[in-house]
C-alpha cells in the first residue's frame, strides 16, 4: 500500500466535512450550555497526576475481593479509584485489608472489561457476538420471561448465582416472578460445615465466631484463614496478635504448608479425611484424664456424658495415629494442652475437615471438643455472634431493625399435593421423586420446591434453610428432572469452576435443555461465553449492597457498599437491571420495584439506624460502641417483655408453640436457638434423613451422634494411589481473579505440588510434566462406584517438603480460557500450559504484551491449567456438600 | 464549514464509537473519501454486510482478546502520560468546557478522544496540539498496528493505517 | 433520636500538618507476624503503578531448613534505606541522595540509567524502569509521608509485621520494641547500616533470597514462578 500523505488525509477530511455539513455519519460534540464562550484551556494543567492525597477523596465501602467483605475506603482522584485501604472504623477488620482489595481496581479498570450488553450471533458458544442496546436486551429477556409467568409456569425461570451480596434483592425478584429457582453454590463450598453447626446450635449459627483476641490455644483442622476462609482477614489479624503478643499457641492439621500451617506452633501433615479420627481421639483423652468441664456439659449438652464416653471408647490416640499419621503422643499432648487452656481455647475447621464423605461427622466431633471443655461463648473460646441482617433475631435484641423496603413479594408455594401447595409443578416431577416427597414428614413437605432448589435426595441441604446442591443442577437438568425455559447466570463461573465443569458446559450449550441463557457478570468469562445475551454488571466500586456478617470483635455491626464512581461504559448494577426487567415483565412485578433510585432503596433499608443517612454514608459502618460483647448469650435471662405470653412446659419456655427459652436454676434464660434450647450433640435429624432417602443406617452420615468411618475410596488404597486435593492462595479468590494483573504476577500457575519423596517414588523431578488421573468416588454419591478414570489433566510438578507424602495438590484460580490476555492460557495436552504470547491484543496498561514476563512467548513458565473437568461431582449424602478432597488419583510421568 | 482536519478526526472517532452502519457506509461513498480509501486498500468501500460489520466491531473492540480501542490497553502505567492521566484529562476537560461526551464509552476510548480532538481543532486550536500529544500520540501506534493485523474487515485496516499517519508518535513531527 | 456522629472520619486527617517529623525514617519488619499475605507488595504495586516484572518490594516464600522444613517463612524484602548506602556511592551522576529524614531517594532528573546502583545494591532493591529509563526503588512513599500517611506497605499490613518509625528516637515505641527484640540488619556483614531492621530473621534466609527484591533465576519460591527448573540443565 502506498504511504499516506498529508494531502490524502485532508482529502478525506474535506469529504467528511461535506458529509457532516449534510448531517451524515459523525456527530460533533456539543457543549451543554453553549451561550457562553468556552474558557481558554491549558491541556498540560488538566492531565491527571500521581495520587495526591490532599486532592483525592476517600469514600468508605465494602470490599468484594473475596467473600469476607471487609470495610474499606477507596481513594478517588480525577474520576478514578486509585487505591483501596482499610476502613479503621470497621470493628471487624480494625482497618486491615489483604492483597485482594486492590484487585477491585484491576477488575474495574482492565481495558478488556465488558462495557456493553451483547447478543450472540452464530451458534451458542461459538464466540461471535454483536452489541445491543439495554432496551433491546431487556425487552427480549422480558418477552421470554413474561409468558412463563402468565402461563403459570414461572418455575421454568431459573436464576443461578455464584456470589450474591445484595442480601435479598435478587430473591425479591425471583419471588416476585414466582419461581423458587434461585440456585447457588453453597454446597460446593461449605454446606458440610454449616450443617453440623446448625444441628448443634440452631439455624442462627451456621458459622461460629471464635474469640481469637483472647484465646490461648487453637486447634485447627485444615482451616486456612491466613489465605482464604470466609472471614479469614478478621481472624488473621487477631490470631497473629494473640500468638505474638498473647502467647497463644496454634496447632494445625493440613495437607500442605499453607500460610496458616506455616505460622502455627505445630503443623502436622494429615491424611485427608481423617481429621475426625484425631478429634475423636482428643475427646477420648480428655475424658480419660477427666479434663472435661462436666458442669457445662451436663448443663448444656443433650447427650449424657456416659454415652459420649461409650461412643469414643475405641477411638484411642494409637488408633487415630493409624488412621491419620499424626503421632499418638502428640494427639495426647494436644488434647491435654487444649483442655487445660479452657475456656480460653477453641477449635477451628472449615473445608479441610468437612469436605469429605465423613466430613460432616468429623466436624461434629470437632464441635464436640469445644462443648466438652466448656469454652462455648466464653472469652477466648468458641463464641456465637449475629450473622445475618438485623431482624430481631436471637442475639439481635436491642439492635435497630434493618429490612428491605416493602412491599415484599410473598414466597412461592411449596410443591406438593394439597391446599397451599403447587400441585401442577409437583406432578411434573419424576414418579420416584413424587413418591419420596409424599413420604416426607410435614416439616419437609412444607419446604420442598422441586429438585433444583430442594433436591429430595438431600433433605439436609434444605432442612434448616436452602443451602441447595449447586453441583447437581446441570446433571438434573440433563436428566429431565426440571424443564428450564429461561436460565439466568449471575456472577457464576460454573462452566469453569464447578466439579465436572464439562457437564455444565455441555448442558449450557444444549438449546433443547437451556433454550435461553442470560449471563450477568462484571466480565466476559467462561459462563458468559455460553450465553445468548450478556449483561455487563457494574463492579463493587460502582454499586450498592447491604452488608452484615459476624464480627470477630463480638459486637454486631453493619455496613453499606456504596458507589465510588459511576458505572463504566454502559454497565449497570444488578439492582438496576432487575428493577428494569421487573417493570418490563409487568403483571404486578413492578409493584415490588417501585422505588425511585438505588440509593433511595438502601436509605430506606437503613432508616432505623440512630445516625443520619449522610453520616452513615460518610463512615460506611455503624455499631453500638456501648454494647456488651456476645459472651454466653445462652445464659442471658429473658426480659419481662420477652416473658410476656409465655408458658413453661417441662423445662422449656414456650410461646406460640415454639420454645423461646429454657429454665435453668429456676430462672428463664435464653438457651440456644435450637428446638430444645440446648446444644444438640445428639441429633435425630441424621438418621431421620437417612431413612427418608434410603441411605443405609450403617453409613457414617446416618449416625445420630458423631462417629468415625474411613472415606469409602480410601479403604483399600494401593501403593500407586494418591489423594488429589485443591486449595486456595491468599492472592487469589475462587475462579474470578486470574486476570488481576498484580495478583497473576505472583501466582500465575497451578503446578502439582507434592512432597519430594513422592517425586522420588514417581521418578519425577521438579518441572517434569505429569498426568493426574482421577477416579470416581465410592460410597452413596453421584455415579458412586463407577469404575475407571473419570478425568485427567496435565501439569508440571513442584516440590514442597510440607506436603503430606500421599497427597498432591493444585489450586484452581488460574487456567482460564476467557477473561482476556492476563487471565487466559491454553490447556496444552502435553506439558505445562502455554501462557499469553506477544502480539496478542493486550488489554492492560501494566501488562502490554512484552510485560507478561511469565508468558511462554517470553521464555516464562506460562499460565495455568484448568483442572475442574477432572474433578468428580461428589455430593455428600444428606447434605449434598461437595466432597472435594477425597479424590483418589494416579500420577504418571509424561 | 468545519475544518477538514477536524472533520477527519470526527469521522475516525465514529468508527470506534459504534458499529459501521449503513449511514456511515454511505458517507464513505463521498468521492473524496471513497477515492482515498480505495487508494489505501482497493475494494474496501465496495460492499457492506451489516451483520458481519456488527460482529467484527464486537470482536475487535468489545470482547476480550480483541484490540480494545482504549488508551489503557496500549500504555504502561508509569512514565507520562498514562491511562489514568488521560482519563483525568478528559474528565477535567468535560467539566471545564461543560461538554457532552458519549457516556456509553470510558473516557480514554478512541470514540471519545478523537471527537474531542475534532472539537478542539474547531474551537480551541491552540490547545489541540497539546491534546494530541498527551492523549493520542502515546498509544495510537501500537493500537493501530495491532488493529491492522487483527482486523478482518478491510475498512478497519484502512482506519488502522490512517491513524498513525495522522497522529505520529511523540517526538516526531 | 441520639446526636448524629459528627466526629471527623480518620481519613480526613491528611495534610502537611500531619507529617511525622522523623530524624531517621525506618521500617521495622517483624517476621513473627508476617503471614505472607502480599497486602504490602500489591499495595506498593498499586500505589506506584510499578511495571510487571519489576519490584519496589516483594514477599519471599522460603522453605525452612530441617527440622522445620514442612513450614514456610515469609519475608518482605525492600530497600533497606542504608545509612551507608552503596547505591549512593556507586552513582556517577550523584542522582541518589538523602531526604532530611535519612531516607534514600533517586532524583530522576540526574539519573543517566547506567545501572551502577543496581549492581552495587546487596539487596536487589533497584530496577531500571523501561518506560523512563531511570533507576527506581522504594522511596518510603514520600508522597504519602509528606501528608501524614504511612508508606503504603505499612498501612496495608494486616498483622503489624511492617511498622514505620523513627530509628533515631528512643522514645518511639516501635524503636523501643525493635531494641527489646534485638531487631537486626539483613546481611549485616555488608556494613551498609540499614534503617530497615528485621525481628526474627535467620542467617539461612540470607543465603536463600538471592537478589532479594528483584527476581533472580535462582529463586526457589513456589510463587512468582519462573521456568527455572534444573531440568533445563539436564
Amino acid at each position: 500500500m502506498s504511504e499516506i500523505k498529508r494531502r490524502d488525509l485532508l482529502k478525506i477530511g474535506a469529504g467528511a466535512a461535506l458529509a457532516a455539513g449534510a448531517g451524515a455519519a459523525a456527530i460533533p460534540l456539543v457543549r451543554r450550555l453553549a451561550d457562553s464562550a468556552p474558557p481558554a484551556i491549558d491541556i498540560k494543567k488538566l492531565v491527571a497526576g500521581k495520587l495526591d492525597y490532599t486532592r483525592a477523596k476517600a469514600v468508605p465501602t465494602i470490599c468484594f475481593g473475596c467473600t469476607t467483605h471487609c470495610g474499606v475506603i477507596g481513594w478517588v482522584q480525577d474520576g478514578r479509584v486509585r487505591k483501596i485501604e482499610g476502613n479503621p472504623l470497621d470493628p471487624n477488620t480494625q482497618g486491615n485489608i489483604c492483597s485482594k482489595a486492590q484487585g477491585m481496581i484491576s477488575y474495574t479498570y482492565y481495558p478488556e472489561r465488558l462495557m456493553h450488553p451483547i447478543k450472540r450471533v452464530g451458534k451458542r458458544g461459538e464466540g461471535k457476538w454483536k452489541r445491543i442496546s439495554w432496551d433491546e436486551a431487556l425487552s427480549e429477556i422480558a418477552d421470554r420471561m413474561r409468558p412463563l409467568r402468565e402461563g403459570g409456569v414461572p418455575e421454568e425461570f431459573v436464576f443461578h448465582y455464584g456470589r450474591d451480596k445484595t442480601k435479598g434483592y435478587t430473591k425479591r425478584f425471583t419471588n416476585a416472578f414466582g419461581t423458587p429457582h434461585r440456585l447457588n453454590r453453597r454446597s460446593i463450598c461449605s454446606s458440610n460445615r454449616r450443617a453440623p453447626l446448625m444441628s448443634f446450635y440452631g439455624r442462627e449459627f451456621e458459622w461460629e465466631t471464635q474469640d481469637f483476641e483472647n484465646t490461648k490455644y487453637i486447634v485447627n483442622f485444615g482451616g486456612n484463614p491466613m489465605e482464604a476462609y470466609q472471614g479469614g482477614l478478621y481472624m488473621m489479624h487477631r490470631i497473629q496478635k494473640a500468638r505474638v503478643d498473647g502467647g497463644a499457641k496454634m496447632v494445625t492439621f493440613e495437607i500442605r504448608p499453607s500460610a496458616t500451617a506455616s505460622v502455627s506452633e505445630d503443623y502436622f501433615p494429615i491424611m485427608p479425611g481423617t481429621d475426625g479420627a484425631v478429634a475423636f481421639a482428643m475427646i477420648h483423652v480428655i475424658l480419660r484424664e477427666g479434663l472435661q468441664d462436666e458442669e457445662f456439659w451436663n448443663r448444656w449438652s443433650n447427650l449424657p456424658l456416659e454415652k459420649l464416653r461409650e461412643s469414643v471408647k475405641d477411638y484411642t490416640p494409637g488408633w487415630a495415629e493409624e488412621q491419620s499419621g499424626v503421632p499418638a503422643a502428640d494427639i495426647e499432648r494436644i488434647a491435654v494442652e487444649f483442655a487445660q487452656a479452657a475456656p480460653a481455647c477453641c477449635t477451628m475447621s472449615n473445608r479441610g475437615s468437612a469436605k469429605h464423605y465423613n466430613g460432616v461427622q468429623a466436624d461434629r466431633a470437632i464441635r464436640t471438643l469445644d462443648v466438652l471443655v466448656g469454652n462455648v461463648g466464653k472469652p477466648g473460646g468458641f463464641c456465637l455472634s449475629s450473622l445475618r441482617g438485623w431482624a430481631g433475631r436471637y442475639g439481635q435484641e436491642g439492635l435497630p431493625k434493618l429490612s428491605q423496603p416493602g412491599p415484599k413479594p410473598p414466597n412461592p408455594k411449596p410443591w406438593g399435593i394439597g391446599e397451599g401447595y403447587d400441585e401442577e409443578a409437583f406432578k411434573k416431577l419424576p414418579d420416584f421423586v413424587q413418591e419420596r416427597v409424599n413420604n416426607f414428614p410435614e416439616k419437609w413437605k412444607k419446604k420442598y420446591f422441586g429438585e433444583l432448589a430442594t433436591p429430595s435426595e438431600y433433605p439436609l441441604a434444605w432442612h434448616w434453610y436452602q443451602m441447595r446442591v449447586g453441583q447437581l443442577v446441570y446433571p438434573y437438568i440433563k436428566e429431565g428432572r426440571q424443564k428450564v425455559s429461561v436460565y439466568m447466570s449471575f456472577t457464576l463461573g460454573a462452566s469453569y469452576g464447578y466439579p465436572e465443569a464439562n457437564v455444565a458446559r455441555e448442558v449450557l450449550q444444549d438449546e433443547s435443555l437451556i433454550p435461553f441463557h442470560v449471563a450477568i457478570d462484571i466480565g466476559y468469562g467462561e459462563q458468559a461465553a455460553l450465553a445468548d445475551i450478556v449483561l455487563p454488571e457494574a463492579t463493587s466500586l460502582e454499586r450498592w449492597d447491604h452488608h452484615s456478617t459476624n464480627n470477630y470483635g463480638l459486637v454486631p455491626y453493619t455496613g453499606v457498599r456504596q458507589p465510588l464512581v459511576e458505572p463504566a461504559g454502559e454497565t449497570k448494577s444488578v439492582q438496576a437491571i432487575l428493577q428494569d426487567l421487573a417493570k418490563r415483565i409487568g403483571g404486578g412485578m413492578e409493584e415490588y420495584f417501585a422505588f425511585e433510585s438505588e440509593e433511595a432503596f438502601y436509605k430506606e433499608w437503613y432508616k432505623n439506624l440512630p445516625v443520619s443517612w449522610e453520616d452513615f454514608k460518610r463512615r460506611g459502618i455503624w455499631y453500638d460502641e456501648g454494647r456488651e460483647k456476645d459472651y454466653e448469650l445462652y445464659e442471658r435471662p429473658l426480659t419481662d417483655a420477652e416473658l410476656e405470653g409465655t408458658a413453661v412446659e417441662g423445662d422449656l419456655v414456650m410461646k406460640g408453640g415454639k420454645a423461646v427459652g429454657i429454665m435453668m436454676d429456676g430462672k428463664a434464660v435464653r438457651g440456644f436457638p435450637t428446638p430444645n434450647r440446648v446444644i444438640n450433640v445428639y441429633d435425630e435429624i441424621w438418621p431421620e434423613a437417612a431413612k427418608a432417602v434410603g441411605l443405609p443406617a450403617d453409613d457414617v452420615n446416618a449416625s445420630p451422634i458423631a462417629v468415625y468411618d474411613t472415606v469409602p475410596e480410601h479403604r483399600d488404597l494401593g501403593e500407586d494411589d494418591y489423594i488429589f486435593s485443591t486449595f486456595k492462595w491468599n492472592v487469589h479468590t475462587q475462579g474470578r481473579s486470574g486476570h488481576w494483573k498484580y495478583h497473576a504476577e505472583i501466582v500465575h500457575t497451578n503446578p502439582v505440588f507434592m512432597h519430594p519423596e513422592t517425586g522420588e517414588t514417581l521418578g519425577v523431578q521438579e518441572g517434569d510434566s505429569v498426568r493426574v488421573s482421577v477416579y470416581r468416588p465410592k460410597g452413596h454419591t453421584y455415579r458412586g462406584g463407577e469404575d475407571g478414570i473419570m478425568g485427567s489433566f496435565e501439569n508440571h510438578v513442584r516440590f514442597l517438603s510440607g506436603m503430606h507424602p500421599k497427597v498432591v495438590a493444585c489450586s484452581h484460580h488460574v487456567g482460564h480460557w476467557e477473561h482476556g490476555a492476563v487471565g487466559a492460557s491454553k490447556n496444552e495436552a502435553t506439558g505445562p500450559a502455554e501462557g499469553t504470547g506477544p502480539g496478542a491484543g493486550n488489554a492492560d496498561p501494566q501488562a502490554a504484551p512484552e510485560k507478561i514476563w511469565w508468558s511462554k512467548g517470553r521464555g516464562g513458565i506460562g499460565g495455568g491449567v484448568a483442572i475442574n473437568d477432572a474433578l468428580p461431582i461428589n455430593p455428600c449424602p444428606l447434605t449434598g456438600g461437595q466432597n472435594w478432597y477425597d479424590n483418589v488419583c494416579k500420577i504418571e510421568k509424561l | 464549514m468545519p475544518d477538514a482536519e477536524a472533520s477527519l478526526y470526527a469521522l475516525l472517532g465514529r468508527f470506534f464509537a459504534a458499529e459501521i452502519d449503513r449511514d456511515l457506509f454511505e458517507t464513505l461513498q463521498v468521492p473524496d473519501i471513497r477515492e482515498t480509501f480505495e487508494k489505501i486498500e482497493p475494494g474496501c468501500t465496495a460492499c457492506f454486510d451489516e451483520e458481519a460489520a456488527a460482529a467484527e466491531f464486537c470482536r475487535l473492540f468489545v470482547l476480550p482478546k480483541g484490540t480494545p480501542a482504549v488508551a489503557g490497553a496500549w500504555l504502561k502505567g508509569t512514565g507520562s502520560p498514562n491511562s489514568t492521566a488521560i482519563v483525568g484529562l478528559v474528565l477535567n476537560l468535560r467539566s471545564a468546557l461543560d461538554l457532552d461526551l458519549p457516556d456509553h464509552l470510558p473516557p480514554d476510548h478512541a470514540g471519545v478522544l478523537l471527537p474531542l480532538m475534532a472539537w478542539l481543532l474547531d474551537h480551541q486550536p491552540d490547545a489541540a496540539a497539546d491534546f494530541r500529544e498527551q492523549a493520542l500520540a502515546p498509544w495510537v501506534a501500537p493500537f493501530a498496528a495491532a488493529l491492522q493485523e487483527k482486523a478482518e474487515l478491510p475498512l478497519y485496516r484502512v482506519v488502522a493505517k490512517i491513524l498513525p499517519a495522522l497522529i505520529p508518535p511523540v517526538g516526531t513531527s | 433520636m441520639p446526636e448524629p456522629q459528627r466526629s471527623p472520619v480518620p481519613w480526613e486527617n491528611v495534610g502537611p500538618q500531619f507529617k511525622k517529623p522523623f530524624k531517621q525514617a525506618a521500617i521495622l519488619v517483624d517476621l513473627q507476624r508476617c503471614t505472607g499475605c502480599h497486602s504490602c507488595s500489591v499495595s506498593c504495586k498499586t500505589e506506584h503503578e510499578v511495571p510487571l516484572g519489576d519490584f519496589r518490594m516483594r514477599v519471599r516464600y522460603l522453605e525452612r531448613p530441617a527440622p522445620q522444613q514442612a513450614q514456610l517463612s515469609f519475608v518482605p524484602m525492600l530497600c533497606m534505606h542504608c545509612q551507608d548506602a552503596p547505591c549512593m556511592k556507586a552513582c556517577p551522576t550523584s542522582a541518589i541522595g538523602r531526604l532530611d529524614d535519612g531516607r534514600v531517594v533517586v532524583e530522576e532528573d540526574k539519573c543517566c540509567g547506567n545501572k551502577a546502583c543496581v549492581a552495587a545494591c546487596p539487596y536487589g532493591a533497584i530496577f531500571i524502569n523501561d518506560d523512563t529509563g531511570k533507576a527506581e526503588k522504594c522511596d518510603l512513599c514520600t508522597h504519602r509521608t509528606e501528608v501524614g500517611l504511612d508508606p503504603a506497605c505499612v498501612s496495608s499490613c494486616p498483622t503489624e509485621a511492617l511498622r514505620f518509625h523513627d530509628l533515631a528516637d528512643e522514645s518511639d515505641e516501635v524503636t523501643a520494641m525493635a531494641r527489646r527484640q534485638n531487631a537486626a540488619a539483613w546481611k549485616g556483614d555488608e556494613g551498609t547500616a540499614p534503617s530497615v531492621l528485621y525481628i526474627d530473621h535467620e542467617k539461612w534466609m540470607e543465603d536463600k533470597v538471592n537478589l532479594g527484591v528483584q527476581i533472580s533465576e535462582r529463586d526457589g519460591d513456589p510463587i512468582y514462578e519462573q521456568d527455572n527448573f534444573d531440568r533445563k540443565k539436564r
